[in-house]
């Protein structure tokens, strides 16, 4: 498989950018997604934002250099994208007459796409309890095994608030799984 | 060898925290249709290719924004059609020209966007559209609405009237 920075360098050099692009969608489209997915729950949303972040990707590809790591600059994009999303469904179902996470939850219920077993719904049914900035920062660290310091890159945040959110979203999770 | 020692941090750093997520499997609950991985990258192709733009939020919720409005529009103008009609005889001939005058002159839309911070545009609100609304939406609209103004004191033929004898 080729590095980010081959492909990269592939993208820019020009003979086929078409060819790169798709071997970069290939090659970060799984975890691209899983992160989406975790944020907004149902497939068919982290289907539609997926697409949205690879079509910008492909517009912005062209000035992109690279500074930041193709890897975090996807997650990057993919975090706005989501938040954005919810940020709109939020606003279209005039919240907070309708509860963003209550919904969220009974879309986890209804999720055709969904195999974890009680526990394991518990534990998403606390992540969504939390902020979603925390939300987002539990689900990168716990889930996606990401660096601190990769992560402040993605969010714009120091390590050590980043640190902070995660432990603050551990305890919160602890609390809720254990009915207190 | 890295994998494992990042996967020993994160579990260092749970257990730090004594939290018994420690000891949980982290497997994804989440699953994708069938072949999805192996379809993503043509559709992503595609799209840009055609410069096709796929909403994000999809009509239900803006079939929901309109229904809300067109109450929030229908409400304020049978509320304030029900006051003038009160308070006829304390206003003078000039004043009822200029509250009239008023509501003459709104355009409908300026109270969609009141109502709603929404990026729908006006043509998207005009009801009938089978883009927008089945014809089954729109009868239970025009249920809900009618509904909604015999209370706000409207018959259903649009004519005002007072509860209780007023």
């Amino acid at each position: 498989m080729h590095s980010d920075e081959e492909l990269l360098e592939m993208f820019h050099a020009g003979d086929n950018p078409d060819y790169a692009f798709n071997l970069i969608v290939r090659k970060h489209q799984q975890s691209v997604y899983w992160h989406i997915r975790r944020l907004v729950i149902s497939h068919e949303d982290a289907n539609d934002i997926l697409q949205d972040v690879f079509v910008k990707a492909w517009k912005a590809l062209g000035s992109f250099r690279g500074d930041s790591g193709l890897f975090t600059w996807l997650y990057r994009i993919a975090t706005n994208e989501a938040l954005s999303f919810l940020k709109r469904k939020k606003t279209r179902f005039l919240l907070p007459l309708v509860d963003l996470e209550k919904q969220l939850s009974e879309t986890l219920e209804a999720d055709v796409h969904y195999e974890g077993d009680a526990i394991e719904k518990k534990i998403q049914k606390a992540i969504l309890s939390l902020p979603e900035k925390q939300r987002v920062v539990f689900n990168l660290r716990y889930y996606d095994e990401m660096k601190y310091e990769d992560m402040s890159r993605v969010l714009d945040t120091s390590e050590g608030a980043l640190k902070a959110s995660y432990h603050h979203a551990v305890r919160k999770i602890e609390k809720y799984i254990s009915g207190d | 060898m890295i994998e494992k020692a990042r996967i020993k941090e994160l579990q260092e750093e749970l257990s730090g925290l004594g939290s018994s997520l420690e000891g949980r499997n982290r497997d994804n609950p989440f699953r994708v249709p069938e072949g999805y991985f192996e379809q993503l990258p043509p559709a992503v192709q595609d799209r840009i290719l055609s410069g096709r733009k796929a909403s994000p939020v999809r009509a239900a919720p803006r079939r929901l924004a309109v229904v809300l409005s067109s109450f929030a529009l229908l409400a304020v103008i049978a509320v304030s059609l029900l006051l003038l009609g009160r308070d006829s005889d304390k206003l003078h001939a000039g004043e009822d020209g200029i509250y009239f005058s008023l509501y003459a002159d709104l355009d409908p839309y300026f109270w969609y966007d009141m109502v709603l911070e929404t990026d729908i545009t006006a043509d998207e609100l005009q009801f009938g559209q089978q883009t927008l609304m089945s014809d089954q939406d729109e009868e239970l609209l025009i249920d809900y609405l009618l509904e909604r103004t015999e209370a706000y004191g409207l018959d259903a033929g649009g004519n005002l009237y007072l509860p209780d004898g007023q």
